[in-house]
């Protein structure tokens, strides 16, 4: 097998991936507590800061969620868009922050925010023990 | 002769005409707990027939699209007897994409959907938009991803109707979920109007300008995205080159002086009425003053300092045309000739 197909076949199972999430719709699967693990950006991946090593979000059956950003709590809600495969979180001020799923297990959640300042930044989460 | 005429002339009307592109809605239900409600009939209100125009290509659902719509409802709220009958109004859809900064296009779904009982009463109308960025290159992409959002949009409706029932109606007709965690709004309480994504324009100007003691010009590259209300802040690259007038540079101890320099500038263009903007900068030219001295002894001088302007510039045609510029400038500059000066400029170029 030639290098280029190789190459090929990676992309088309990449590309592929990016629908599993919305095809197989395990909505419960996000119910949880989701510890901030760490950030990838271009393969390379960076441990949490020493603000943010208590970082998680708990999503709720309920459609609230609970989340510390920098030893800050917050409360909100969420809306679960399968389709569109992201989650768009609602804080107290009805501020909204969407967040696409990149992945999510029963172990791991990768989100990236539709923020400037975060593009091309992945987000992994791991679940709570 | 004339049924060659005839031939041609209906090649070149098909040419004008729209191609068109049919979406395919994926089929991929989404969860929605407890609903006692499902959508018997979709209408679709809309004056126009297709979804959106994108590169000259006409977009639409294959079977119509209200059949479309209903068939997505369907899939996550199938008919039973105990549901109620909810019918919904499409008053909006419209499938949109664009270049909107110097390195990123976005692609938009503008919806409006209304809600009505099956006796004709408005529950509910959520406006929305569903929108995504993607790289400038990336046009294969979005033109993959478009049903997608149109999904994604349609999705974000149902769950706004579902929220907005619990929190906002005491006697509601959909009866649903825990009505006391219902304590946010999806929608803002004025609902939005649609707004054209933007148009993004690419300038490359020449600017002409001229003062009391230089004469120079300007060559710019500037990108901006357009807007009927905001203040647009363009992307400018700029080089230009002034030259000092012969007598007032001689009673400076010099026989010439050249002035090179790169611009770096903030820009605020405001929208006046189509096509006429009014243009005010501020700007840091970095640069280098070659001067010679009346000996022919050749010197450089480090050039840095602060500019502003304020003009008019006219941009005739949207796709592709001619830009014309008017305006004041003033300028603070570390030159060996006159550090504070004021001056006209000139502007002509071309947007595409």
């Amino acid at each position: 097998m030639s290098v280029w197909t190789i190459a090929i076949t990676s992309l088309f199972i990449m590309t592929a991936k990016s629908d599993i999430y919305a095809q197989q719709g395990e909505k419960d699967v996000i119910f949880n507590k989701w510890h901030l693990d760490g950030y990838v950006v271009d393969g390379k991946k960076y441990t949490p800061s020493n603000k943010e090593k208590e970082d998680y979000i708990v999503f709720r059956e309920d459609m609230t969620l609970v989340s510390k950003s920098e030893g800050k709590e917050e409360e909100g809600t969420y809306l679960l868009n399968t389709n569109g495969a992201y989650v768009l979180m609602i804080d107290e001020n009805g501020e909204k922050i969407k967040a696409y799923i990149i992945s999510i297990s029963k172990q791991f959640l990768i989100l990236e925010y539709d923020i400037n300042e975060m593009k091309d930044i992945e987000v992994h989460y791991n679940r709570a023990i | 002769m004339k049924e060659i005429i005839s031939i041609l002339f209906a090649i070149s009307s098909c040419t004008f005409c729209f191609s068109q592109t049919t979406i395919d809605l994926k089929t991929v239900p989404f969860e929605i707990k407890n609903e006692n409600f499902y959508i018997s009939k979709v209408f679709d209100d809309r004056q126009e027939n297709y979804l959106g125009v994108i590169e000259g290509n006409k977009l639409h659902f294959e079977n119509g699209t209200d059949t479309t719509i209903k068939k997505f409802m369907d899939t996550t709220l199938p008919k039973t007897n105990d549901r109620i009958p909810i019918t919904i109004r499409i008053n909006n859809l419209k499938i949109e994409q664009a270049q909107t900064s110097i390195e990123e296009r976005t692609a938009r779904v503008y919806i409006e959907l209304s809600f009505y009982t099956e006796s004709g009463e408005e529950l509910y109308k959520v406006v929305h938009y569903e929108d995504q960025a993607f790289p400038l290159s990336d046009l294969t992409e979005i033109n993959e991803t478009h049903e997608q959002r149109v999904r994604a949009a349609l999705e974000y409706c149902l769950w706004s109707f579902i929220d907005h029932q619990t929190s906002n109606t005491p006697n509601n007709l959909i009866e649903n979920r825990n009505a006391d965690k219902a304590n946010y709004t999806l929608e803002e309480s004025n609902p939005q109007t649609y707004v054209p994504l933007g148009k993004w324009f690419n300038m490359l100007t020449f600017t002409k300008m001229t003062d009391r003691y230089n004469e120079g010009w300007n060559v710019a590259y500037t990108g901006f995205l357009d807007s009927e209300n905001d203040l647009i802040i363009p992307f400018t690259l700029a080089y230009g080159q002034s030259r000092g007038k012969l007598d007032l540079v001689r009673e400076r101890g010099y026989s010439s002086v050249n002035a090179y320099a790169l611009g770096f500038g903030f820009n605020g263009f405001i929208k006046i009425i189509p096509s006429l903007y009014v243009d005010l900068g501020l700007n840091a030219p970095i640069g280098m003053e070659v001067l010679r001295d009346l000996a022919g002894k050749r010197s450089t001088n480090f050039l840095i300092g602060l500019g502003a302007h304020q003009g008019v510039k006219i941009i005739l045609w949207k796709d592709f045309g001619i830009v014309i510029g008017a305006g004041l400038f003033q300028r603070w500059q570390t030159s060996k000739i006159e550090k504070r000066n004021f001056g006209f400029e000139l502007e002509l170029g071309i947007n595409f």
